[in-house]
């Protein structure tokens, strides 16, 4: 029923199937050459068919070369059945790496889990670490080695690599290139340098499609030289957020979160910081503003300007935006205590400009510090242009494409493919049969990064050592085993000494135990500000014309996690998408094109065009459109082919974009059933004004107690509640994935998610308040609030869901036969029924599953636990040691970067529960339903900056 | 007048006890296979066979095959529930409490009323099993001893109903079977046949018309009348408090249970006149159910449709006389919403266009009547439809709005109900006396002095 | 069994009359096959008392198991509702009391009524087949000859349609 149900292979199609073969080929020698012939071809097949049907597509071989299984007939020492085991390693994604720690059970690898001691995690996690685990699991990984699209083998890959190597070396590498991506890893950078001085005339490219060089150039005009900028958000009272992607994004973005939101509470902190927002579509960072201004990425470079001429110059330029003066004087009233923060799709010029506003805020060493480059440093862009260029030019004989994937990403004006063909021998790496793992002349399968050693480094330049959680799933190269290649093919290839040998110094076991190499963190640096080259930026005219913005979507990137369900069913935070990507237009370009949700249009830029639905951007710019990259994959896996549209052949193309209607229509799945903006979303999403509540802490509160008939407090050693604080949720859903990942919650498809199925336990509510055209966005994570006096237990038939004796609200799928009464009496609508057997659909490996949560079967309901499972554990811990029970950390909690919910005992006075529910801000969401829930909001407060607050909110 | 006595009295047609006798048990036994019955149990028959695959469907796919999404996750299967039952009411209204009231024009239609209550229950009761999620474990809702020592949930409105269907089915089919005995009799007495001896033989039980028969007869029955029309009362209550008991926006008003009462009694009455103009031509019964029985009909469900009026004025009123904002929200998206043609389908048909049946010309103008039935019939659906999902596509939470549409298993599976509940009648009609001919005979008899003028 | 005869009259008021006259010379038996109820003396039967007690029975068994189940049998924490609310127990109760009367209105009735009864020796005559049409009988027996004889010459009066022996 559910898209995800993988169709039934027949043996005709295997054989089309080079992965297939390749495997084949690898049990049986000999195989490819009896396959050449088309004419034996099936007899083969028919053959060993039986053999197949045993050995099964995505076989269990001991994976790294020389690896061998053996059942552990002792088990090893540590591993208790039912426990979990957590080993520290990274998730790594351009490069930069957020310490997380893999919980293991049996040696599974089922769970993610932040990292505390790591500078770029601080114990939180984001959405896509979240997903590794489906990402590791995903039986559509690149499974076997490949020639020109046909099953090859090892042995045949380096006896060819061989060949070539030889007439490299006598031209000293004429001709050679490596493309990686972004690279932080020391010991990916020394074989890299290795690499280079054997081959001398050898060239490495580096490129991410999601580029960051405005970051670095804007830098180098500012100071002459490279440059990291780190924000250190807990000191900033002022924030001027353009167009940032502090929360969303930018390298360390947890962090960045744990920082700001630290000071947005008032209940907790003595000074609130203020936080204004300019861009030309919302941003996380913007739905936390206490004032959001909304301009074209044209008007942004005159904003900026303008911003300088009064801060750094203190001239005051005419025809600004009134709010300019307020917010520079702002500004400037808080030296040393603001900064101003700007994001990688503003051109180098207005990143400069932004150093000399900080250097005059007196913002250095206070607000943030700059330190040496973390990454190798590389003009992307012009870099892979180049490395087009001479392929075109027929200059290129070897070209080593590591762990990217240009064929599909690579700007659609370079031609990057046709490029490629020109390649004699061209080599991929991939995680996945991608565009490019199928247009190389070899193609290598990698190894999932919990598969090999390795390490990164995190925005700061701490680095982690990499370790790996499992023997590799599937026959793959690690990137540091091909590099071994390239420098000598006969040289054992053991990523483990590798690694270690570049970390001699430090002290290995504590490495590994903390996730962390001590005392790696980059050297401060001290540039200085060059005046020069500041003044021709300064006379950046305002244009008016419709605009093309080009993000990466916030959860499968640039197009690398496609085909990871999780991700595509996320909903995405302000437009509440998923499994599509249409373009993002402001209802003011909707009006005047008379377009719709769902609406198709034709988008042309200079002679690219594509065909793309359209949705309504509340709060975006008129003259803006947004295309988000990463879909539209066409080699991406089941899950991710042909989902959404590829924007990517529009990248590169000059000229101002033209919208035409189609008149053809799209279904989108967006779990926004009802888009409506309130005009007060207050009784939902209490919220008010630091000055409101500086008068009165209590202001929020109506104090009529509620009447009772009847009162019933479940007696039980403990009392579990959960307080979730609407000051620091970023919206960001990484609670959302790790309760899907924690509690086996299946992905439902997008034409489920189009008949209104989706399954999330844990949902994260966007309300719009205000104008459409500049709303202000409320974000209210909701799950099951277990009420003490709960509607859904009073009507269920069966007593399928009942309360247990420290008021959870528990349901018992066993007893569940789908009335589906509950949901309809529970006010908050968090109850989710399974009208498929959707957990059975999915396309995804039972061992990936937590074993602790049962799998739920067809037609019955279910919602949030509280991680019951993890309940369960602490009791019986606290009953082996004959103790009160101790803490818990829901998977939600663990997860959140800013720590916006808590957990615990209401019987444990010392416990931040009990503090937090005695916050003046602390309130129940519908509590005249008088259902009591254990879960209560804090209040949002904000902190508008007087001198606006006259004008309309958000304005 | 004789043509607005209960017994049609012109010379020729006016029937004695011997020859009613005779006539009534002449369709059944000396059945002439006439055209339309043939037709019409082809179509209807087919209707069933759809019913059953649509079953099929469901149990082997699961319940996703249907409309129902989240947050609605009632829709069709709760509908069609609700609409059954209430046209269920209508014969037991008849049947019991006109018993008790002494109706006389009762007597020649109760028994075409009680089948189709027996019918329509049994429509009725399919549903709230198709409608689980999990079919097979269904007997859950039965205190049986269980292995775990676990109970049913007696606080569940739906186990309410549960129950109070459960009665209501065996309850109807035995007064049903309870009135039908006296009547197997004679046909066991005129049948010509072996196989009809045998059958109406068996059925009857052995009565006789034993003075001692007769006496516990009417004790039996007058008391069984009596329990039956309370029972028909609550269990409509009942229905309503599946949603009353609730505290679902739009559900939760104390009204409903009368509410529900009124919309039985409506779509009641509607469904015996639907039923009895067509019949009283084609069985050629115009002699025993006259225009009388028409005109008394029609002025019952206008009654009830103002009844059911009421409730609705009463619905608007409490919705903004309460302070709650949803209230207000969820009414104006039944209203005006993209579903407000049903709201208001559902105020022209069951309450203006039987506004009309003030007129004495309209009721006694058979097809006008079986239009307006007939619109009340839709009407009423519709009526559970906005009750059902309007509400609670508008909840407390905007962020848990949504919206609903039925697909085709849910349209099958309703139509499949339909077939079924014809089949049942046609054969009804075909196997068993249509005219409850022992109190007819009372009748007759009265009628050597003057009738009653009204009820 | 006592010999009798089977008469059969035109209509009912001529039954009427013949039972009042039959009455005053005691008979063994005296039995009526009409086919309808004579509206003679009202109906006199244990059956309204045995279908209320069966009610009240039903109703306090189905309350007392929701009691029992909630609090003693195996009581659980419904949406912190009292173990035994007892408001939400009135409905099943009903309906459990309905259902019992009516169960034992209708059995109660074949019972006292010794029903089903397929066969009986009188269904050897033909006229008993009148009495489900318009034919208003009276059986009558006895062991006294002259009895006998007076009864048939009280009926014979009444000009019967039909008089017939009874088997044996």
């Amino acid at each position: 029923m559910s898209p995800l149900k993988r169709p039934w292979r027949s043996l005709a199609e295997w054989e089309s199937d080079p992965q297939f073969l390749a495997r084949a080929a690898q049990e049986f020698p000999g195989l490819a050459e009896a396959l050449a012939s088309a004419h034996s071809r099936r007899q083969v097949l028919k053959l060993m068919a039986a053999a197949f049907a045993m050995s099964g597509i995505a076989g269990c071989d001991a994976g790294a070369p020389g690896g061998r299984l053996i059942p552990a007939v002792k088990s090893p020492p540590g591993i208790v059945p039912g426990l979990p085991n957590y080993y520290s390693t990274a998730h790594v994604i351009d490069g930069f790496a957020t310490g997380i720690r893999v919980a293991h059970q049996m040696g599974r690898p089922i769970k993610v889990e932040g990292n505390p001691l790591h500078p770029a995690s601080l114990g939180g996690t984001d959405v896509v670490s979240q997903a590794q685990v489906l990402e590791f699991y995903d039986p559509d990984r690149a499974a076997a080695l490949a020639f020109r699209r046909h099953p090859s083998d090892r042995q045949s890959f380096l006896a060819a690599w061989t060949r070539q190597r030889r007439s490299l070396m006598n031209t000293g590498g004429e001709g050679l290139r490596i493309l990686t991506g972004t690279i932080t890893s020391p010991s990916l950078a020394a074989q890299l340098d290795a690499v280079l001085t054997r081959y001398p005339h050898a060239r490495r490219h580096q490129w991410e499609p999601i580029s960051r060089d405005n970051v670095r150039k804007g830098a180098q005009l500012a100071f002459g030289q490279g440059v990291d900028l780190v924000p250190n958000l807990s000191a900033v009272d002022v924030l001027l957020a353009i167009d940032s992607d502090l929360l969303s994004s930018a390298p360390g973005h947890l962090r960045f979160a744990r920082d700001l939101m630290s000071r947005r509470n008032p209940t907790r902190i003595p000074k609130m910081s203020r936080v204004y927002a300019v861009e030309p579509t919302p941003t996380l960072t913007g739905a936390v503003a206490d004032h959001r201004f909304i301009a074209s990425p044209g008007e942004l470079q005159w904003l900026v300007a303008g911003l300088a001429a009064r801060i750094v110059r203190g001239e005051s330029p005419p025809d600004l935006p009134p709010w300019i003066a307020a917010v520079s004087a702002d500004l400037m009233a808080n030296r040393g205590r603001a900064l101003v923060h700007v994001g990688p799709d503003q051109p180098a010029t207005v990143h400069a400009l932004v150093h000399a506003i900080n250097e005059s805020l007196d913002a250095r060493g206070k607000t943030f510090y700059f330190i040496e480059p973390v990454a190798y440093a590389a003009d992307q862009s012009a870099s892979l242009s180049e490395l087009v260029d001479d392929m075109r030019a027929g200059s290129v004989n070897a070209l080593f494409i590591i762990d990217s994937n240009p064929v599909f990403a690579a700007a659609g004006a370079l031609g990057f493919a046709a490029a490629l063909e020109r390649v004699p021998f061209s080599v991929s790496l991939s995680l996945h049969p991608d565009e490019t793992f199928s247009a190389t002349t070899w193609s290598l399968p990698m190894t999932h990064a919990w598969e090999s050693w390795g390490d990164a480094r995190a925005f700061d330049g701490t680095a982690t050592v990499l370790q790996p959680q499992a023997f590799p799933l599937y026959d793959g190269y690690s990137p540091h085993q091909v590099l071994a290649l390239l420098n000598d093919a006969d040289a054992p290839v053991d990523s483990l000494s590798l690694v270690q040998a570049t970390w001699k110094t430090a002290d290995w076991h504590e490495s590994l135990a903390t996730g962390v190499v001590p005392g790696t963190a980059s050297k401060k640096a001290n540039p200085t500000l060059r005046v020069a080259g500041m003044r021709e930026s300064l006379s950046a005219a305002r244009p008016a014309s419709l605009t093309l913005i080009l993000r990466p979507d916030p959860y499968i990137w640039d197009g690398r996690y496609a085909n990871n369900a999780w991700l595509q069913e996320l909903p995405r935070p302000l437009t509440r998408l998923t499994w599509d990507n249409p373009l993002l237009i402001a209802p003011a370009l909707a009006r005047r094109l008379s377009l719709t949700n769902g609406d198709e249009v034709r988008l042309t830029v200079g002679e690219a065009r594509v065909v793309a639905p359209v949705w309504i951007q509340p709060g975006q710019h008129s003259d803006s459109v947004v295309a988000l990259l990463g879909f539209g994959r066409s080699a991406g896996g089941s899950i991710a082919n042909g989902g959404g549209v590829d924007y990517y052949p529009l990248l590169g193309h000059t000229g101002t974009p033209t919208l035409v209607k189609t008149g053809r229509r799209a279904e989108l799945a967006s779990t926004d059933h009802h888009n409506l903006i309130l005009n007060v979303a207050g009784d939902l999403i209490k919220h008010g004004r630091l000055t409101d509540y500086q008068q009165n802490a209590h202001f929020l509160r109506k104090d009529e107690p509620p009447a009772h008939l009847y009162r019933w407090h479940p007696e039980g050693p403990a009392e579990w509640a959960m307080s979730i604080d609407l000051n620091t949720c970023i919206g960001c859903n990484a609670c959302v994935v790790a309760c899907q990942s924690e509690n086996n919650i299946p992905v439902v498809g997008k034409q489920q998610v189009i008949h209104e199925r989706e399954m999330h336990w844990l949902r994260i509510d966007r309300y719009w308040e205000g104008e459409p055209d500049s709303p202000r966005s409320l974000f209210q994570p909701v799950l099951c609030m277990h009420c003490e006096q709960a509607p859904c237990e009073v009507v269920c038939p069966v007593g399928a869901t009942v309360h247990d004796s420290e008021g959870l609200n528990v349901m018992v799928y066993n007893r569940c036969v789908g009335t589906r009464f509950c949901s309809n009496n529970c006010p908050y609508k968090v109850r989710r029924f399974n009208y498929f057997a959707y957990a059975q659909e999915e396309h995804r490996l039972p061992e990936s599953r937590n074993p602790d949560v049962s799998v739920r079967a067809r037609g019955v309901m279910e919602k949030c636990t509280f991680c019951l499972q993890r309940i369960a554990e602490a009791r019986i811990a606290a009953d082996r040691e004959n103790r009160p029970v101790g803490t818990v950390t829901t998977a939600c909690q663990s997860a959140c970067p800013t720590q916006a919910i808590s957990f615990g005992n209401l019987r444990d006075p010392s416990s931040e529960i009990v503090r937090r529910k005695r916050s003046p801000l602390d309130y129940a969401l519908l509590a005249e339903q008088n259902t009591h829930p254990r879960v209560t909001y804090e209040a949002r407060i904000d902190n508008p900056n007087p001198a606006l607050t006259t004008r309309r909110r958000g304005a | 007048m004789s043509e607005m006595s209960v017994i049609a009295s012109r010379g020729a047609t006016a029937p004695t006890v011997g020859s009613m006798t005779d006539d009534i048990s002449a369709i059944t036994l000396h059945w002439r296979r006439p055209l339309w019955w043939l037709l019409t149990i082809a179509a209807t028959g087919l209707l069933t066979s759809v019913l059953v695959v649509a079953i099929g469907w469901l149990f082997y796919a699961g319940i996703g095959i249907w409309g129902i999404d989240w947050p609605v996750v009632w829709g069709f299967a709760i509908i069609s529930y609700v609409w059954w039952i209430a046209i269920a009411s209508g014969g037991t209204f008849i049947s019991a409490l006109f018993y008790l009231l002494q109706v006389e024009w009762r007597t020649s239609l109760n028994r075409v009323a009680e089948t189709m209550t027996l019918f329509a229950a049994v429509c009725a009761g399919i549903y709230p099993i198709l409608h689980l999620g999990r079919p097979w474990l269904f007997y859950w809702l039965f205190p049986y001893p269980s292995t775990m020592g676990i109970w049913p949930q007696f606080r569940s409105p739906l186990l309410w109903d549960f129950f109070a269907i459960l009665t209501y089915v065996i309850s109807s089919i035995l007064f049903w079977y309870l009135g039908l005995v006296p009547d197997l009799a004679t046909l066991r007495d005129r049948a010509t046949t072996r196989r009809q001896q045998v059958f109406y033989g068996v059925l009857a039980l052995g009565f006789r018309g034993e003075d001692r028969q007769w006496r516990h007869y009417r004790a039996a029955y007058g008391v069984l009348a009596a329990i039956m029309a309370p029972l028909v009362i609550s269990v409509h209550s009942i229905v309503g408090l599946d949603f009353a008991g609730a505290a679902t926006v739009g559900w939760h008003s104390t009204q409903f249970p009368p509410f529900f009462v009124f919309g039985a009694l409506l779509s009641g009455f509607a469904m015996v006149l639907l039923l009895v103009v067509p019949l009283r031509r084609l069985l050629r019964l115009e002699s025993y159910i006259t225009q009388r029985h028409l005109d008394v009909l029609s002025r019952l469900m206008l009654m009830s449709s103002l009844l059911v009026g009421y409730a609705y004025i009463m619905d608007v009123f409490s919705v903004f006389y309460s302070s709650e904002h949803v209230e207000r929200v969820s009414f104006m998206a039944k209203i005006h919403g993209d579903y407000a043609p049903i709201y208001w389908a559902t105020i022209v048909l069951n309450i203006a266009i039987p506004q009309l049946l003030w007129l004495r010309r309209a009721r006694v103008n058979e097809l006008l009547i079986v239009l307006v039935s007939l619109g009340i019939i839709v009407g009423m659906w519709c009526e559970r439809y906005t009750i059902v999902v309007m509400s609670v596509r508008r909840s407390h939470l905007p962020s848990a709005w949504g919206n609903y549409h039925g697909t085709f298993w849910d349209w099958a599976t309703l139509w499949g109900t339909v077939g079924l509940f014809l089949t049942g009648m046609l054969l009804a009609v075909r196997y068993i006396p249509i005219v409850s001919m022992f109190e007819m005979r009372s009748l007759l008899q009265k009628r050597r002095t003057p009738p009653g003028d009204s009820p | 069994m006592s010999p009798g005869i089977l008469v059969m009259f035109e209509d009912e008021p001529a039954l009427v009359g013949a039972l009042e006259r039959l009455r005053s010379i005691s008979l063994h038996e005296l039995r009526t096959y009409t086919p309808k109820p004579l509206e003679i003396e009202p109906p006199r039967s244990p059956l309204p008392v045995i279908v209320l007690v069966a009610g009240l029975l039903g109703a306090a068994v189905g309350f007392a198991m929701q009691v029992y189940a909630n609090t003693a049998s195996y009581p659980l924490d419904i949406g912190g509702r009292p173990e035994s609310s007892w408001p939400a127990f009135i409905p099943i109760t009903f309906e459990l009391g309905v259902l019992a009367a009516v169960l034992a209105g209708v059995f109660g009735y074949f019972v006292i009524n010794r029903m089903p009864r397929l066969y009986d020796r009188i269904d050897e005559l033909e006229s008993i087949r009148e009495a489900s049409r318009d034919g208003w009988l009276v059986a009558v027996r006895t062991d006294d000859p002259e009895r006998l004889a007076q009864a048939r010459a009280i009926v014979e009066e009444l000009r019967p349609i039909s008089i017939e022996e009874l088997p044996e």
